[in-house]
């Protein structure tokens, strides 16, 4: 009993040793091509069947039991049919060579075996992976040699199977689970080298220079193109060398800068910079893309770089811009005269012409009208898209504008009679606009409103106020916008459609631009449609920007981007680290409504310089500054003097996934803000993170219905003076009420009644201006501590009178005299 | 407002434009307008009839109106006339420097045949 175990272990063995020499040479035979590799996998396994059946010891005369089978199975099941054939007949041979009387079962045997290979190869090959493939392999071999037993008459079988089958099967199992495992593993490991292979191919073929490098600028991958780029032979020779051996310190530091860039945000990061290999004056450039590399649990532990040459594609830019401004200065200058020729003889001036002449020459005139709008329409559009229409973008009360457009636009199409009316449901609403861009978007809205619109209908105007936006709404009663064309709409060249070009005229570029120009403004453009009559059809276009509080607010020159003058003031400041100037702004006047005074850092060393000359209460911080990382703030802010436990805002376009990827509490930012900011958002994160200003300054409360005098003199008062105002005398009350001002400069002639009403509610420490319009009489004047007149007295004299009733002026509460009274 | 005359020259090297620009500006009955087709007829015009504004085009061969304009400046016969350019380069890098090379105002072109004339006394000192 214990002879055939033993028999068939020196088997197990002979069988392992040959699948570990196969593999040992598998390196050699695997550039092969595939069909000589698998007539010499089957020769392999074939030999390997003989050495086994050669080896075997006899148990019962003239039959032999080994362990071929296992390995002509494999041949079939690794190396596919040609493998089992070669395997097969050697295996054959060999048995018909030893012959007795058991060679014809043992040829049926190892046919069966072949078999049993080929079909496993095409089928459980194909639907299972790893150890579940390899159990089904060793089942169907063992499943194999068993139905070989049968081809033998039953009382025989029974008789072998009871002396040898256990043994004969559980190594025959065995032998094939090992087998299988060694040659899976081969195969594994191939299929792994083959899509190495494909990879490094797609790398090493690509045009582009491609490279892999750790964080302190080690190449660890580079592709034949980065070696010509770096101007070196071989791109194995650079694995492991440092980048800085192949460029300049100062190209270096830049390139750092980027990769950390990309590495600490965790994401692509595009920059355009000059290609700093190329010595002559050819002014290459290269589009570079700094990727992070992330190890198998997700850790950066590299940076991908991959370049491109946009050398020609920046030339073409350049000749474009200058074409297009050539192109629209050559179109403009015969146009001039037509169209000044046209609108000439349409309004009579060059004298009467006969009805149908004058019938032709309006439709010239009409369309040279058009001609110029298109060519005006395609200039912005170019130059938005390219970014160089230049905003001028400050705070604003939108109702003005709004005005002037409507008043503008009521002359449109005379010939449809359509009424334009203006509802403001958010009276003294401010934004930070740029006017005449503004004026662009609605007068787009207007006039498409007015195309659209039945005959002698009306188009509807609002502001309201949604949610800190403030929203513009245009609404007309025309026919919708199709379904189809919603998509679509804000494309360029779209109209709903195209035959209505004729029709109703336009170029169908102005919602693109409307689009554009809101969208930096860093507001949204939405509409409502309905084109069923019966629903009452109509379309509304909804522009809304983010509102700027006017509550305290302060003078233009502030909420400029240079903010450095060398006054301090009493407020307290806050550094707004924001690379993109519009940006900026609008965070300065939020900041302003919330009674702090900013500066702006556009750069790193900026903020640095900045954070080292003064005392800021708060810094909000842009992840992204001109290319490098605002993170890199951090570093400094650590070890400096000056301002180093100060709270840090990040508002960013990528605060979300910057949060994740970043431990905030240790460097001390307080709160994420994800752009575009919404005011409330980031009222909310001042009001939590910052004290307001303690240290109050003098108020002053101004009691006017005229916008336009308020800013005046806001401006000139200047930010050591904090300005509350009224536009009504229901509003003074209401201001009064609540608080206690040094002065009060009153309007007399208000809204809802005269300014004078307000005085018997006011407490006696309370100085009163009167800067009016309309005479005093003697008896009101000497209520007050001074009477100015509007038109003979300046806003400049008015705040110099205003400071000189602040605590601390000559007129200060402790001397209060009247005799300025009459001042002028 | 004045019934007093103003002069106004105009200043461009396309004849159909100093035509058609002539036509509108006379539309004010109070504008008396003369024609320069150069930088060079403009500068002595400007010295012999001292107009009270001078529109100048841009784009001129041989002396352009930029170098025009410095060129009034430096005679102080012609420094004080202010000259508001008239120009089919409108985009607003081209506009700013205009204004600081001194000129009071920038006219687009195509502009407005009826609307030139009161778009011109809006940059008259009054």
């Amino acid at each position: 009993m214990s002879l055939i175990w033993e028999a068939l272990f020196s088997n197990v063995a002979l069988v392992t040793i040959l699948i570990v020499a196969w593999d040992f040479v598998s390196d050699w035979t695997g550039r092969l091509p595939r069909a000589v590799l698998a007539l010499a996998f089957g020769a392999v396994m074939g030999l390997g069947a003989m050495a086994s059946m050669v080896l075997a010891q006899t148990i019962i005369p003239g039959f032999i039991f080994d362990l071929r089978a296992p390995l002509i199975a494999a041949a079939g099941f690794f190396g596919g049919p040609i493998a089992a054939i070669v395997a097969s007949l050697v295996a054959i041979a060999c048995r018909l060579y030893l012959g007795g009387q058991g060679a014809i079962v043992g040829v049926i045997g190892i046919l069966l075996l072949g078999a049993v290979g080929v079909i496993a190869y095409y089928t459980i090959r194909r639907r299972a992976q790893g150890l579940r493939m390899i159990l089904y392999f060793s089942l169907a071999v063992t499943l194999g040699v068993f139905i070989n037993f049968l081809v033998l008459p039953v009382d025989v079988w029974m008789a072998l199977l009871k002396r040898i089958g256990l043994p004969l099967f559980t190594l025959v199992f065995v032998s094939a689970m090992i087998i299988g495992f060694l040659l899976y593993r081969l195969m594994r490991r191939q299929e792994l080298t083959t899509a190495n292979f494909i990879y490094r191919s797609m790398v090493d073929e690509m045009p582009d220079p491609m490279s892999v490098k750790d964080p302190d600028g080690r190449i660890l991958v580079a592709n034949p193109a980065t070696a010509a780029l770096f101007r070196t032979d071989s791109a194995e020779g650079m694995i492991g060398r440092l980048d800085s051996e192949f460029l300049p310190p100062k190209a270096i530091e830049e390139i750092r800068q980027h990769e950390r860039a990309a590495m600490e945000a965790g994401e692509v990061r595009r920059f355009e910079n000059p290609n700093r290999f190329e010595d002559d004056d050819r002014g290459a450039w290269l589009s570079t893309m700094k990727a992070p590399l992330r190890d198998m649990s997700g850790r950066i532990i590299g940076v991908i770089t991959h370049n491109r040459d946009v050398t020609e594609i920046r030339r073409a830019n350049m000749m474009r811009d200058e074409f297009i401004s050539t192109v629209s200065h050559e179109l403009r200058t015969p146009l001039t005269s037509i169209r000044g020729s046209l609108g000439l003889i349409v309004s009579g001036v060059a004298g009467e012409l006969p009805p149908k002449a004058a019938n032709l020459v309006k439709i010239a005139h009409t369309n040279s009208e058009r001609l110029v709008a298109l060519i005006n329409d395609i200039l912005d559009i170019e130059k938005i898209e390219a970014g160089k229409m230049a905003f001028d973008i400050r705070k604003e009360p939108l109702r003005p504008i709004v005005e002037s457009v409507v008043t503008a636009s009521a002359a449109f199409m005379p010939e449809r009679n359509v009424a334009i009316v203006l509802h403001d449901d958010a009276p003294g609403a401010e934004v930070m606009v740029d006017p005449d861009r503004m004026h662009q978007v609605l007068s787009n809205l207007l006039s498409n409103a007015v195309k659209y619109s039945p005959q002698n209908d009306k188009v509807t105007v609002r502001i309201s106020r949604n949610d800190g936006y403030v929203r513009l709404s245009v609404s007309d009663r025309g026919a919708g916008i199709p379904e189809a064309f919603r998509k679509r709409i804000f494309g360029k060249f779209e109209q709903a459609d195209a035959s209505s070009t004729r029709q109703v005229g336009g170029t169908g570029l102005g919602l693109s631009i409307v689009k554009s120009i809101v969208d930096r403004l860093a507001g949204r453009v939405s509409f409502e449609t309905e084109t069923d009559e019966r629903a009452g059809s109509g379309t509304t276009f909804h522009v809304d920007l983010p509102e700027v509080s006017s509550a305290r607010a302060q003078q233009e020159d502030e909420v400029a981007g240079e903010d450095i003058e060398a006054g301090t003031g009493p407020r307290h400041r806050v550094l707004v680290c924001e690379d993109d100037g519009d940006v900026a702004r609008v965070i300065q006047s939020m900041l302003v409504t919330e009674g702090f005074t900013s500066d702006v850092a556009a750069t790193v060393a900026d903020a640095r310089k900045a954070l080292a000359e003064r005392d800021y209460v708060a810094l909000t911080l842009d992840i992204k500054l001109a290319g490098e990382s605002g993170l890199d703030i951090f570093e400094h802010l650590r070890a400096a003097k000056r301002n180093s436990n100060i709270p840090v805002i990040v508002v960013s376009v990528v605060a979300d996934e910057t949060r994740r990827s970043l431990n905030g509490a240790a460097v001390g930012i307080v709160d994420w803000i994800q752009k575009p900011v919404a005011p409330d958002r980031l009222r909310r994160a001042l009001s939590a993170h910052l004290r307001p200003d303690s240290n109050a300054a003098h108020r002053v409360l101004h009691v006017e219905d005229d916008s336009g005098v308020q800013e005046m003199l806001a401006g000139i008062l200047g930010e050591s003076v904090s300005v509350a105002y009224a536009q009504s005398l229901a509003e003074a009350r209401a201001a009064t009420a609540r608080e206690r001002f040094d002065v009060v400069i009153l309007d007399v002639a208000l809204p809802d009644g005269s300014g004078i009403e307000l005085l018997d509610g006011l407490p006696p420490e309370t100085a009163v201006i009167v800067f009016t319009a309309s005479d005093l009489d003697a008896d009101l004047a000497a209520k007050v501590d001074a009477v100015l007149t509007k038109t003979k007295t300046s806003e400049l004299d008015v705040a110099r009178m205003v400071r000189r009733f602040l605590p601390g002026g000559d007129l200060g509460r402790n001397n209060p005299t009247n005799q300025e009274k009459g001042a002028e | 407002m004045t019934a007093l005359a103003r002069k106004i020259l105009y200043v461009d090297d396309e004849a159909d434009i100093r035509e058609v620009a002539q036509m509108s500006l006379e539309i004010d009955p109070a504008f008396q307008v003369r024609q320069c087709a150069s930088g060079p007829e403009a500068l002595t015009a400007a010295v012999d009839w001292q107009p009270d504004l001078i529109l100048l085009d841009v784009m001129m061969p041989a002396m352009d109106g930029p170098e025009t304009l410095e060129r009034l400046r430096a005679n102080p016969v012609t420094a004080g006339i202010p000259v508001v350019f008239i120009t089919a380069r409108t985009q607003s890098n081209d506009v700013s420097r205009f204004l600081e090379l001194g000129a009071v105002g920038v006219i687009a072109k195509p502009f407005d045949p009826m609307s030139l004339a009161r778009d011109v006394a809006g940059y008259l000192p009054s």
